[in-house]
């Protein structure tokens, strides 16, 4: 009776442990914004983003220069380029239910990482990582995970 | 112990014992403690009835058979320390899987972040940011939005 | 000269009791309620309280007496009876009023003579301190294991006596013995060389 209710308690503690431990992966969204005080507007396909992003920079011009997608495992590192040689690296950390823990570097030609963070978000939330130089403005980075 | 005080184990293995006892001094006074609760108990005094108490007993149960008296309420439930003093291995082990139960579902929801707990109300937390030494960040959320921003101001010469 | 139900032994009277004759149960209780309240104070160690579990004893045998097949003695079956009222009535007050321990109350059958030997007052203190003692000890007790303890070393049972008269097996008998004893020795061994 004893062992029964030990391999039970056993069991349900392993089933409630953390999903990384079940292999889960991460569908990771970005969104590579070029923002600057030049012609051009709200590039439409920004969406609801465009709002945000209106009411918290000062730019005139919003486009969307590419909105790569993808998925990596825990710990999986997930690359992609950006513009000027860079490359943005996402690596799922941690996964729980609609949480995930990501490291998110952006990187240089040179393999340097000026820009090395750790984030959490809830499915469905987005992180931006923005201020490298592109052309005569700057590049925003939109993250979002589900 | 309690049974060699108290003379209920077989002669082997109460010869044995003896030897422990004569040679461990905490032993002995153990022992002589436990006879000295039996024969304390065995000696203790019975409890008669005063004779008027006598007197009136059978009247008494007489009257609460013939008033039909329900015998006692229903039989009360052990309590807990009573159980657990009864069942010390089943509490043990229930005592087990409560904790395993509760390390699970905390992990579950902690998921190695410690006590600082879930993503922030708009659903992003930022937990750490590096960056070179020549560059510098700031980390805000503009009002009225839901974004939380990470700004890299860089070196120019990047 | 005893009358004739005085003669007759309980397996007889209870026979009698069964077929509705209350002559023959009241002899029942005459003959044991000294040793059924003894039993009841000894767990319950409250005067009033182990003269209501004695007299409910009596009640609920009569009323169970058709179910008393005769296997055991009416003596052990009685002891079932009392040590769960009296079990229950512990569980109740603890629940409620706390315990009510009136040991100072207790009138000895010897009429108190066990207390104290006159000529050895020394003796009688040590005497004193160690039923004080136990009582404390006895007091602590988890309402089965006090009764499983009184059963033993005041009634005298054995162990499958015992396990039969509180309704349980042989181990846990055991098991709540060695607690029991354990508790009382506790108890004592740090006043070892005062008692001595």
């Amino acid at each position: 009776m004893a062992s029964v209710f030990l391999v039970a308690g056993f069991l349900s503690s392993v089933v409630t442990l953390p999903g990384s431990a079940w292999g889960q992966s991460v569908a990771l969204q970005v969104q590579v914004i070029y923002a600057a005080n030049q012609e051009g507007g709200v590039d439409s396909r920004l969406g609801g983003l465009a709002e945000n992003l209106k009411k918290t920079f000062r730019y005139s011009m919003y486009q969307l220069l590419e909105a790569p997608k993808g998925s990596a495992a825990l710990n999986e590192v997930w690359r992609t380029t950006l513009p000027d040689n860079r490359s943005l690296e996402i690596t799922p950390t941690a996964i729980a239910d609609g949480q995930y823990s990501l490291t998110v570097r952006v990187l240089l030609p040179d393999g340097k990482a000026p820009v090395n963070t750790v984030v959490r978000l809830r499915r469905g939330s987005t992180v931006l990582v923005g201020g490298p130089s592109h052309q005569k403005g700057v590049l925003i980075i939109a993250i979002s995970a589900s | 112990m309690a049974a060699y005080a108290a003379d209920e184990l077989p002669p082997a293995e109460r010869a044995r014992l003896a030897f422990v006892v004569e040679a461990c001094p905490a032993c002995r006074r153990k022992v002589e403690a436990y006879q000295l609760a039996t024969a304390g108990l065995r000696g203790l005094p019975r409890v008669g009835l005063t004779a008027s108490e006598a007197a009136a007993f059978l009247p008494e149960v007489n009257r609460r058979i013939d008033q039909g008296r329900s015998v006692a309420a229903r039989p009360v439930r052990p309590g807990l320390r009573e159980v657990v003093w009864d069942h010390p291995r089943l509490s043990l082990a229930s005592a087990c899987t409560a904790i395993l139960l509760l390390i699970g579902l905390t992990l579950s929801q902690v998921q190695m972040w410690g006590l600082s707990g879930t993503a922030g109300r708009n659903g992003v937390e930022i937990i750490s940011v590096d960056v070179d030494e020549d560059a510098s960040v700031m980390v805000f959320q503009p009002p009225g939005t839901s974004l939380k921003i990470i700004w890299v101001f860089e070196d120019s010469s990047t | 000269m005893p009358g004739p139900e005085e003669r007759a032994d309980d397996r007889t009277l209870v026979g009698r009791a069964t077929r509705g004759d209350r002559e023959a149960f009241g002899t029942l209780v005459q003959r044991h309620q000294d040793r059924v309240f003894n039993l009841a104070y000894q767990v319950v160690r409250n005067r009033e309280d182990a003269l209501d579990v004695a007299q409910e004893a009596f009640v609920k045998a009569f009323a169970s007496l058709p179910s008393f097949k005769g296997e055991a003695s009416f003596t052990t079956w009685m002891h079932r009876i009392v040590v769960n009222l009296a079990i229950d009535c512990l569980r109740r007050r603890r629940r409620g009023d706390p315990a009510t321990y009136d040991d100072r109350l207790a009138v000895p059958e010897d009429g108190g003579q066990s207390l104290a030997a006159p000529d050895d007052p020394e003796a009688a203190l040590g005497t004193r301190q160690v039923r004080s003692l136990l009582s404390r000890g006895i007091q602590a007790l988890p309402p089965a294991h006090r009764a499983v303890l009184i059963l033993r070393e005041i009634e005298g049972l054995s162990y499958e006596e015992i396990a039969r008269a509180v309704g349980c097996s042989l181990g846990t008998v055991m098991s709540r013995l060695f607690y029991a004893r354990r508790k009382l020795q506790k108890v004592l061994r740090p006043n070892l060389d005062d008692l001595r």
